[in-house]
């Protein structure tokens, strides 16, 4: 109960001044007996008693110190006794350690993938995911087909832009200045970058100039690791043409940083027609929620 | 362990304000005046020494603290001694005669 003195300490001040109070009037009152007039009575025991604040304060600290001696001795206690078990020591540490470390470890990668918004991406708190529901299951599927995308877009009120991205990455060749390597190629609806809020690092992203008929000239942007770590972040490659799989694409522009998540380095953004049968397949969506909704 | 020369005194105040509580409860002012009586105004122990001594004996719970009003009818604090007081009060008495007897020989012996 000793931690409540800690919160009494109001009371225990006024009762110390009580008691020091008390003392006080006692000696004024021996004085009195003694011969003294009751003001030179009161001035000598005012001028005996020094400091009431020090005086209380080191009451209080004899109070608080109690406490840190207390732990003091503790905590030396305890270490005589882990030096003549050695091996419990190392035994109880080691176990503390790998369950703090593991658990610092995954905290730390769900932090980064989970929690914190991503960089790159402008108000991310108004982002919400389309998942789909079925009745009897609990809980919600991430994934839908494009048509259920479509239907989503043109119904939904609250939402200000919903874009889809497809679940899968599709790996290709890329071939452009500089060699070929693998590129994971990520199909998106062409509000993607609107929607997301996402600002080109360089050239521009897709937008109301885009279309996804298939007469459309082809084009990319770029991932913006992909962009740092094939194209030492030039520039230059704006508008310059690369081959996917051996289809001629042109890099309109590349997305600004923090942006990519998955694959990050390896990562090109396409539109939905270019790629033959990209509207099968499971597609993810996210939607703006418009504001106020 | 290493006792500083201010740990000695704060002993032997504990020790006297043990001493002077063993026969019933007594207030602050009272143990500071019958310690002044007795010792024949050798011993004047100041406020700033004495309460902060009285508040740590009774955290150590060698002392028992209530408050009660006086015959003046005003309130007070009365501390008495606990059973645990009273066998420290036994140990302490004990090692300062030890001291006492120590530090008087050698005194005798250096002449």
């Amino acid at each position: 109960m000793r931690w409540l003195h800690v919160l009494r300490r109001d009371t225990l001040d006024r009762e110390l001044d009580k008691e020091l109070q008390f003392h006080l009037d006692q000696r004024v009152e021996d004085y009195v007996t003694q011969g003294l007039s009751r003001e030179e009575a009161h001035r000598r025991a005012r001028a005996e008693f020094g400091g009431m604040q020090q005086i209380r304060e080191q009451c209080w600290d004899v109070r608080r110190l109690r406490w840190l001696d207390d732990l003091s001795q503790d905590v030396r206690l305890a270490e005589r006794a882990l030096r003549r078990q050695p091996l419990f020591a190392l035994t109880a540490a080691l176990s503390l350690a790998i369950g703090i470390g593991s658990n610092t470890a995954i905290f730390t990668v769900a932090n980064g993938l989970l929690f914190r918004a991503p960089l790159g991406v402008a108000e991310a708190g108004r982002l919400v995911d389309v998942t789909r529901t079925e009745s009897g299951s609990s809980f919600a599927n991430p994934t839908s087909p494009y048509s259920t995308y479509l239907e989503v877009r043109q119904r939904a009120t609250t939402l200000d832009g919903v874009y889809a991205c497809q679940l899968e990455l599709a790996p290709m060749s890329l071939s452009g200045p500089g060699g070929a390597e693998r590129v994971f190629a990520s199909v998106v609806t062409l509000n993607y970058f609107s929607v997301l809020g996402v600002r080109s690092a360089a050239g521009r992203l897709f937008g109301a100039g885009d279309s996804e008929e298939s007469g459309a000239s082809p084009i990319a942007v770029l991932s913006h690791g992909f962009w740092t770590r094939r194209f030492s972040a030039d520039p230059a490659i704006v508008g310059h043409t690369v081959r996917l799989n051996g289809h001629p694409f042109t890099v309109v522009g590349v997305a600004g940083e923090g942006s990519e998540g998955r694959a990050s380095s390896r990562r090109i953004f396409g539109c939905r027609h270019r790629w033959r049968r990209s509207s099968h397949g499971r597609w993810i969506s996210q939607g703006s929620s418009s504001a106020g909704a | 362990m290493t006792t500083r020369k201010s740990d000695i005194l704060q002993g032997t105040l504990d020790l006297l304000i043990l001493q002077v509580a063993a026969p019933g409860p007594v207030h602050g002012y009272a143990i500071a005046q019958r310690l002044r009586q007795i010792s024949n105004d050798a011993l004047q122990v100041q406020q700033g020494s004495l309460y902060p001594a009285l508040h740590r004996l009774e955290k150590r719970k060698w002392l028992r603290a209530e408050w009660r009003t006086t015959e003046t009818g005003r309130e007070a604090k009365y501390y008495s001694l606990t059973a645990v007081g009273r066998k420290q009060l036994e140990a302490e008495r004990m090692s300062w005669e030890r001291l006492a007897e120590a530090v008087a020989l050698v005194l005798r012996t250096a002449e």
